[in-house]
């Protein structure tokens, strides 16, 4: 023992304060400077001596007096261990604990299995699912100083309008609240490295693209503003991907010469890693100069090929760059009226080009970050029933563990422990889930021709608070019946009865977390299921035109390098035409510039119609295509009224159009639309008469509501790249190879892409399948979670009435009966669960309507699917555990205690 | 097991540090009961709660123990105040002081 603070020559002791004597003593207890075991019993014993020696005074036996003394003062081994508790030193004790905690979960393994794996799932899956709207919806870009970049968004129906290229140039030099403006556009071309020729993604850029947003090269240049002159020899900078992909990150590959839509570029350097652009989904491979793109469009206002990005000028805020920048569009405006009349802009982020993609995408992210979190619920529900069991199981031992002389602190510690143990291994296996998820979603591409692809980080900040959830939910579990089970005597518990006096309890709380984990489940099923609906529906929504037998062609004339004009292309159309007419199998065939229904952007156009000019109303946009005659008819579009396009409109012929009855109730607004006259774009452009009416069919997306539409003949609208249309009924899938041959051959200058019908509209179909596969994966995973609740619960619930089943057996009890005692319960909860379950599903119809808007909770089909799947699971999860129920011999069951 | 201890924890250091202020050098029976007496036998201390607390403020540094024979010719732990116990005796004294005088003001009726 030291006890030289007394001494007197030591420091006075004021002035070393509070701090030295409580340091001193953790040191103490820490380190272990404790009085030994002997001492402490010979000092507790000395007390009961002289307790006894004073009961003895009283005139009692000296016997009985030690007995009373000891009764009167608890046990001395209980004594010996609280106190040993308080100073023994942590360090030792900790570690004996772990490892007897460690023993235990070994000792189940079973039961350790599951909680791992739950808390895995749990916290991964909220990771990983976190992780990538993190990625898309809210990381800024790769750039220097984000914050400061804004997308010059163009205001209008169309999402991803770009602007012109005399628009980015007046708009760059008049501004005075960019510090710097960025334009930049995203086209397909033939690339050739010289091994090999492949179609590439590439964006070309305005000189200062680079330089604006802070970039170092991670080899040689980057493109600076003497490449973007007149004259300036044409330049490449590859991507870190394509630098890596297509030259093995040779630095010999700086100096080479590549050919990008057949015209030779110096490859002068590679763009730093992880800089994708601009995008969060577009990549990509390769940037060049914008002049070389922007060609024969530099003077053209109605050819809008750029999107612009601006850096803020310090100090200046969004409101006040949008109220400059549509001042400047105002005054092109008035100044170009054909073409720049109602040019309006908005500032919003970069990352999508503008809000129209953004905003979907985040609503789509957020509602299922909202599901996640659910998964991440039924996970800590689980784990905390499969603990709160686990502990429960333990009575008889904690008990005996008690009557030996255990300290409360620390049985709570060793069930503190195992917990601790158990969300450890839980969360090394999250992080390692969470990082194998994120790579593989980095390395997916979307199922479209564009490279899309998503730059998924582990977020670690939330595998952290997800960690610390579920640890708190395994805490609560484990030492909520440690807590109960302290309270109770231990020899009743030794007894074995005791059961029954923690079950009440705790099974009312068991019941309650089972129950709420198939409710959450069930929330997580009905989505899953909406999506699944939504999407068959959406297979079979009429999309206005018959999809089947239909093969596609793409033209690129706009690939650079290629000015072709009207009469070129014109040309090359009806050469194409012909040779597609002549294969075998062909019954139809015709072309549109540019895009399809469900395949390709359509612009939108300004409509005036000539019957409403003296109204000033806001102008209604339609989306208008330009398409070769007998198109409507390949297409299996159906005339509804008037006549269709026909050879005659050429183009000195009288300008016609055939509309859609959307265009007809909402632009038109009258009922005998045929002979109507409209301009479009502009009052001065030519007039346009109806001429014919087609059902309203789906354009852009598969959910959207009834739109515009007007079907031009090319000939009068104008010719841009040609997207053949192929009725082959019966086709064989050598088919497309046979029509890219063919194409090709026509003009090897010209790229050709191929497509069926699928996959020239997948992009319209993609969000919908996507919900599908996040979603079901989801409700995979929760259903799992509360199978194995369920059957952890129902397991239990056999286990400890095995006896009491045993009993009834014995007496007489068929076995009808003895499930219907058991299978009610459970049953019960399960019932309250899905029905609790329903109604969260309902009350997310909102959330689901904005993923999936085919389907909803409500409708039937969805509801008695749910109700199928989770009886369908709960029977299973219940269904080992009640036939193990139906064995229990009557024999051993009361031989039992 | 029980909750027989009915001192409240804080005021158990207090109480031994005073104790052995009154009566010098103790062992932890004869803490115990004069403890129990001056309160008018209304506290129950048993030594689950004693020992622990004596080892803790032992570890402080406030009382210090050397083993002793007692009255009854018994040998028992004696247990004396350091100076830094004395210091801790006058500090908690008046921190308490204070703290009473507080909750009095709180709980006597209004006299203004």
């Amino acid at each position: 023992m030291e006890h030289d603070d007394g001494d007197p020559g030591a420091v006075p002791l004021a002035r070393r304060g509070v701090v030295v004597p409580i340091l001193r003593a953790w040191l103490r207890r820490t380190f272990g400077l404790r009085p030994s075991d002997a001492e402490l019993a010979a000092e507790l014993q000395a007390h009961v001596d002289m307790h006894a020696d004073d009961v003895v005074h009283t005139g009692v036996a000296a016997d009985e007096a030690r007995r009373r003394a000891v009764l009167d003062l608890g046990g001395v081994a209980a004594t010996r261990e609280s106190q040993r508790d308080a100073v023994r030193p942590c360090l030792e004790s900790v570690v004996q604990d772990l490892r007897h905690a460690a023993r235990i979960l070994r000792r189940s393994p079973s039961f350790t299995l599951t909680a791992i794996l739950a808390m895995t799932i749990g916290i991964g899956v909220t990771a990983l699912v976190f992780s990538v709207v993190n990625a898309l919806a809210f990381r800024p870009p790769a750039v220097a100083d984000p914050a400061k970049v804004v997308f010059v968004q163009v205001e209008g129906e169309r999402q991803t309008y770009p602007h012109s290229y005399p628009a980015y140039r007046d708009i760059a030099e008049r501004n005075t609240v960019f510090d710097a403006t960025v334009a930049y556009g995203f086209t397909g071309v033939p690339f050739e490295t010289g091994s090999s020729t492949s179609r590439a993604y590439m964006s070309p850029v305005s000189g200062n693209y680079f330089r604006v947003f802070g970039l170092a090269p991670a080899m040689g240049r980057l493109i600076d503003d003497q490449d973007d002159r007149p004259g300036s020899p044409p330049v490449v900078v590859l991507s870190w991907d394509s630098w890596q992909a297509d030259f093995q990150g040779q630095a010999s590959a700086v100096g080479r010469t590549v050919r990008i839509g057949r015209v030779p570029h110096t490859v002068v350097g590679v763009a730093p890693k992880g800089f994708h652009g601009l995008e969060v989904t577009m990549r990509p491979r390769f940037w060049t100069p914008l002049r070389s793109y922007v060609g024969g469009y530099q003077h053209r206002r109605e050819s809008h090929v750029v999107f612009v990005v601006g850096r803020l000028r310090e100090g200046v805020s969004r409101d006040q760059a949008a109220a400059n920048l549509n001042a400047i569009t105002a005054a092109l405006g008035r100044e170009f009226p054909k073409t720049d009349a109602e040019y309006r802009v908005r500032v919003t982020d970069p990352g999508w080009l503008g809000d129209g993609f953004a905003r979907p995408i985040q609503a789509f992210a957020t509602g299922v970050l909202l599901l996640a979190s659910l998964v991440l619920f039924t996970a800590c529900a689980n784990v905390a029933t499969a603990l709160a069991v686990h502990t429960l199981d333990r009575h008889r031992e904690i008990a005996i563990r008690m009557s030996l002389g255990a300290g409360r602190f620390r049985l709570v510690r060793l069930v503190i422990l195992e917990a601790l143990i158990l969300a450890s291994l839980g969360g090394v296996l999250a992080i390692v889930l969470t990082r194998a998820g994120t790579e593989a979603l980095s390395a997916w591409w979307l199922p479209i021709d564009v490279p899309t692809q998503v730059d998924v980080r582990p977020d670690w900040s939330v595998v952290l608070a997800a960690g610390a959830a579920v640890v708190l939910a395994v805490l609560t579990a484990s030492v909520g019946p440690v807590r109960l089970m302290l309270r109770l005597q231990p020899n009743q518990a030794m007894k074995g009865g005791t059961g029954w006096a923690l079950a009440g309890r705790v099974g009312r709380v068991r019941g309650a977390l089972v129950g709420l984990q198939v409710s959450l489940c069930c929330v997580l099923v009905a989505a899953a299921l909406v999506s699944a609906v939504g999407l068959r529906r959406a297979m079979h929504v009429p999309v206005g035109y018959d999809g089947n037998d239909l093969r596609f062609a793409t033209l690129d004339f706009s690939a650079a390098g290629y000015a072709y004009d009207q009469t070129h292309r014109a040309n090359a159309a009806q050469r194409a035409l012909q040779a597609v007419r002549s294969l075998p199998g062909v019954t139809q065939v015709a072309f549109s510039s540019g895009a399809v229904p469900l395949g390709g952007n359509a612009p939108y156009q300004k409509v005036y119609p000539q019957a409403k000019l003296a109204q000033s109303a806001s102008l209604p946009m339609a989306l208008s295509y330009r398409v070769s005659e007998g198109f409507l008819e390949t297409m299996g579009i159906p005339l509804l009224a008037g006549r269709t396009l026909a050879a005659t409109d050429q183009a000195g012929q009288p300008y016609v159009a055939v509309v859609n009855q959307a265009f007809v109730r909402q632009v038109l607004e009258t009922t005998a639309p045929i002979g109507h006259k409209f301009h479009l774009n502009a009052l001065t452009g030519p007039t346009w008469e109806v001429v014919g009416v087609v059902p309203v069919g789906k354009y852009e997306s598969i959910s959207e509501t009834p739109k515009p539409a007007i079907f031009l003949p090319v000939a009068q609208a104008g010719y841009d790249s040609i997207r053949l249309v192929a009725r082959v009924p019966g086709a064989r899938p050598q088919f497309l190879e046979r029509l890219r041959q063919t194409l090709s051959t026509l003009d090897p200058g010209v790229p050709v892409l191929v497509d069926d019908s699928e996959s020239a509209s997948a992009w319209a179909f993609f969000p919908i399948r996507m919900a599908v596969v996040v979603l079901s994966s989801l409700a995979v995973v929760a259903l799992l979670l509360a199978a194995n609740g369920l059957y952890g619960a129902f397991a239990y619930v056999v286990a400890s009435r095995e006896r009491e089943i045993g009993l009834r057996v014995a007496l007489g009890a068929g076995s009808v009966r003895v499930l219907r005692g058991i299978l009610g319960p459970v049953a019960l909860v399960t019932a309250v669960g899905v029905g609790l379950g329903v109604g969260g599903a309902l009350g997310l119809s909102q959330v689901l309507d904005r993923i999936v808007p085919l389907a909803r909770p409500q409708d039937p089909i969805v509801l008695v699917l749910l109700i199928a799947v989770m009886g369908g699971v709960a029977t299973l999860a219940m269904a080992a555990p009640a036939f193990r129920s139906l064995r229990v011999s009557p024999v051993v069951a009361l031989k039992a205690e | 097991m029980g909750k027989k201890t009915d001192v409240w924890q804080g005021t158990l250091a207090l109480m031994i540090l005073k104790t052995l202020e009154s009566m010098g050098a103790q062992h932890g029976y004869g803490i115990a009961r004069r403890i129990e007496q001056t309160s008018g036998n209304q506290l129950l201390l048993n030594y689950g709660t004693l020992y622990p607390a004596l080892l803790k403020l032992e570890q402080e540094g406030y009382v210090r123990s050397e083993w002793g024979t007692s009255d009854n010719n018994r040998r028992a732990k004696f247990y004396q105040l350091t100076r830094a116990g004395k210091k801790q005796v006058e500090r908690e004294t008046a921190e308490w002081n204070t703290t009473t005088a507080i909750l009095a003001r709180f709980l006597s009726p209004d006299e203004v």
